[in-house]
């Protein structure tokens, strides 16, 4: 009989599994022999999806890239779901989306996927919902600036356990602001040292920063012009450091807080060396391209980004530039859906197109493919009622999520990637944990199942019994 | 007067020195002890605990001292054949602020937005063969940024390096006062 490390945990208490997990990871991790993956990448299709509208396709096929035309849950019907159905006044009023030509063949016939995952215990939050998405541990985190979860961050784990620089361990996403604190914990042996690289591309990634802080205030193009960019000139940025070297070293060094992040001045450099080359760009396209292809139609014939669309496009820069070995990126257009039913299914085309982009740019890059899983999920649901703000043409209003219902709470989980075992759809159920009472995989599961393919998955599980957290299972059914 | 970190730094310099010439005589001798008086040397901060700039509180100090002035939020207007095709507006310092929050560590946003300052015609910064004495310079702007002078030490690697390297120009100096922690702190 084979031990699993599910039905192990089922029978320890907390207080005995951080002891106990070690040597019982060992064991459990020769789940079928090799371990291609070099890589993981984890992205949280945040803002709040429904399985209904998703896998259910109640509203019509908004995800066809990731999960065909035909619902893949029960109760939606058994044949092709149709297009997306937008009402007519917001199709006519909103600008018009741009999106490649959907895949001949779905990723989930790619990848494996899971059905009934459950985002089951904290409150269905965005920041809660993305902690947990770069954590594996459900919280109860606040919505302030200096609130750190109490377990550590998939980033710090890579980095302590790897070594690695912070441009090795990633995460971007949309919202910006205070969610820079996802980047690392409070946990103790862990926190700011051991931070992911964060970037926000909404709040930083414009034109106009460069144009504000360059002072230009008048552009005639009616001739040639050039357009505002921040001069680079690399030789003046290593005489620049080396100058400012000369100041630091004569200075004391700012006290540990524990919550602020400075990154190692070889991070610094990378990191500013990247984001340089985008601001002086003269053409712009380095801040969003016309031929990523993804977002509304612009007045001028082009692309206008989404933020989603932004996020997923210097998500690939990223990986193309430092290759890290986690990224995680959590996106945010769906969350439309409080104010608009239409809004919400359009972020859903949005993502759906932007996940295809990037799982085929890690597919067309040297040194990503065949190295790389890449886990989709939702960070949570949303309500099974609406808000009964701006009801469309066909009674559909807004609808908010955090109360907790099965629309909350119920998700769905997509793998791909070299050890997954392709064209699985599983919905299993008799899951079981001490403290687990959902009876199904959890969102907790999918961030341990990439931590254990990446071999951090015995740490993580110590670590998180010794924070107090439920530790996440290894979702066997998805792994080859 | 709080001494300033130069301050500490000649005193640590001359502590050294009188440590290396004690080691000389031990090593020429071998039989003579020497005990020397206690000599301070003061703590490496000056007395100064650092407390880094909000990204606020940055952008707020680099407006004044590149710029002379407060962010403004003031209108981008682009023409063309003298209409007028779009008018955005910008706010200086919730952009610079967005964007500097916008990455963990700030640092490398705050170089990028100090950088593109400093470009400006409004910042009147000169070009290197606009500038007769170096030292003079550099020792102006440590007075503008940090309110003090520089030492020794940093005077002189200030000078050489623009002695040497064509790619330190007034600008650069400006940029590695601004980008160090003392100037990122309080």
């Amino acid at each position: 009989m084979t031990l699993s490390r599910r039905k192990f945990l089922g029978g320890l208490g907390a207080a005995t599994a951080a002891a106990a997990i070690a040597p019982l990871v060992r064991t459990r991790r020769a789940w079928g022999g090799g371990n291609a993956t070099r890589r993981i990448v984890i992205v949280g299709i945040g803002g709040g999806l429904r399985t209904r509208e998703a896998l259910g396709m109640a509203e019509g096929a908004t995800m066809p890239n990731l999960f065909g035309r035909v619902p893949l849950i029960g109760g939606f019907g058994s044949g092709d779901a149709g297009d997306p159905v937008i009402a007519p006044e917001y199709a006519a009023a909103a600008p018009a989306l741009v999106l490649p030509p959907p895949r001949a063949t779905p990723l989930h016939a790619d990848g494996a996927l899971v059905t009934n995952l459950r985002y089951a215990e904290g409150p269905p939050g965005h920041l809660q919902g993305h902690a947990c998405l770069v954590s594996g541990a459900y919280n109860q985190l606040e919505n302030r600036a200096d609130a750190r979860l109490p377990v550590p961050t998939i980033f710090e784990l890579h980095r302590k356990a790897a070594g690695a620089p912070a441009t090795d361990a990633w995460y971007l996403n949309v919202p910006g602001g205070f969610y820079r604190a996802l980047s690392s914990s409070g946990a103790p042996g862990y926190g700011p040292t051991y931070a992911g690289a964060y970037l926000s591309p909404p709040a930083l990634l414009s034109p106009l920063v460069s144009i504000a802080a360059t002072g230009v205030r008048d552009l005639d193009v009616s001739n040639g012009f050039t357009l505002p960019t921040i001069p680079r000139d690399p030789a003046e940025d290593a005489a620049a450091r080396g100058l400012t070297a000369v100041l630091d070293g004569n200075f004391p060094r700012y006290p540990a807080d524990g919550v602020t992040v400075r990154a190692d001045e070889a991070d610094v450099a990378a990191i500013h060396d990247h984001l340089a080359e985008i601001f002086a760009d003269p053409t712009y396209q380095a801040f969003f391209p016309d031929a990523f292809g993804i977002g509304v139609r612009a007045d001028d014939g082009g692309v206008d980004a989404t933020a989603d669309a932004l996020t997923v496009f210097h998500a690939e820069r990223v990986l193309a530039k430092f290759q890290p070995s986690v990224l995680a990126l959590t996106l945010l257009d769906i969350d439309a859906c409080h104010d608009s039913f239409n809004g919400y299914l359009r972020g859903q085309q949005i993502a759906d197109a932007c996940v295809a982009h990037l799982w085929r740019f890690i597919q067309s890059t040297d040194g990503l493919r065949d190295e790389t899983t890449m886990i989709v999920l939702p960070e949570h649901g949303r309500h099974l009622f609406g808000n009964g703000q701006h009801p469309d043409s066909y009674g559909r209003s807004g609808i908010d999520h955090g109360q907790g219902d099965d629309g909350d709470r119920d998700v769905w989980m997509l793998a791909l990637g070299p050890d997954v075992a392709a064209g699985t759809v599983v919905a299993p159920t008799g899951v079981t944990q001490s403290g687990r009472s959902s009876g199904r995989y959890e969102t907790i599961d999918a961030v341990m199942t990439a931590m254990t393919l990446l071999g951090h998955g015995d740490v993580m599980a110590s670590e998180l019994a010794l924070g107090g957290a439920r530790p996440g299972l290894v979702i066997e059914e998805v792994l080859r | 007067m709080t001494p300033g970190p130069h301050h500490a730094r000649r005193r640590a310099v001359a502590v050294a020195a009188a440590l290396a010439l004690a080691g000389a005589a031990l090593v020429a001798a071998c039989t003579t002890t020497y005990e020397f008086d206690d000599l301070g040397v003061g703590d490496e901060s000056g007395g100064r605990t650092p407390v880094p700039r909000s990204s606020a509180q940055f952008v707020g100090a680099i407006y004044a001292d590149l710029l002379g002035r407060t962010p403004e939020v003031a209108d981008f207007t682009i023409t063309q054949g003298g209409a007028e095709l779009a008018r955005i507006p910008l706010d200086e310092q919730a952009l610079a602020v967005g964007a500097m929050d916008a990455v963990g560590d700030p640092r490398p946003v705050r170089d990028l937005v100090v950088t593109a300052m400093l470009a400006s015609p409004e910042a009147g910064v000169p070009a290197r063969a606009d500038v007769d004495d170096p030292a003079a310079f550099v020792t102006d702007q440590f007075r503008l940024l940090l309110g003090r002078e520089p030492n020794t030490y940093e005077l002189g690697a200030f000078v050489t390096a623009w002695r040497d390297d064509p790619a330190v120009t007034p600008r650069t100096v400006i940029r590695a006062i601004v980008a160090s922690r003392e100037y990122q702190s309080r």
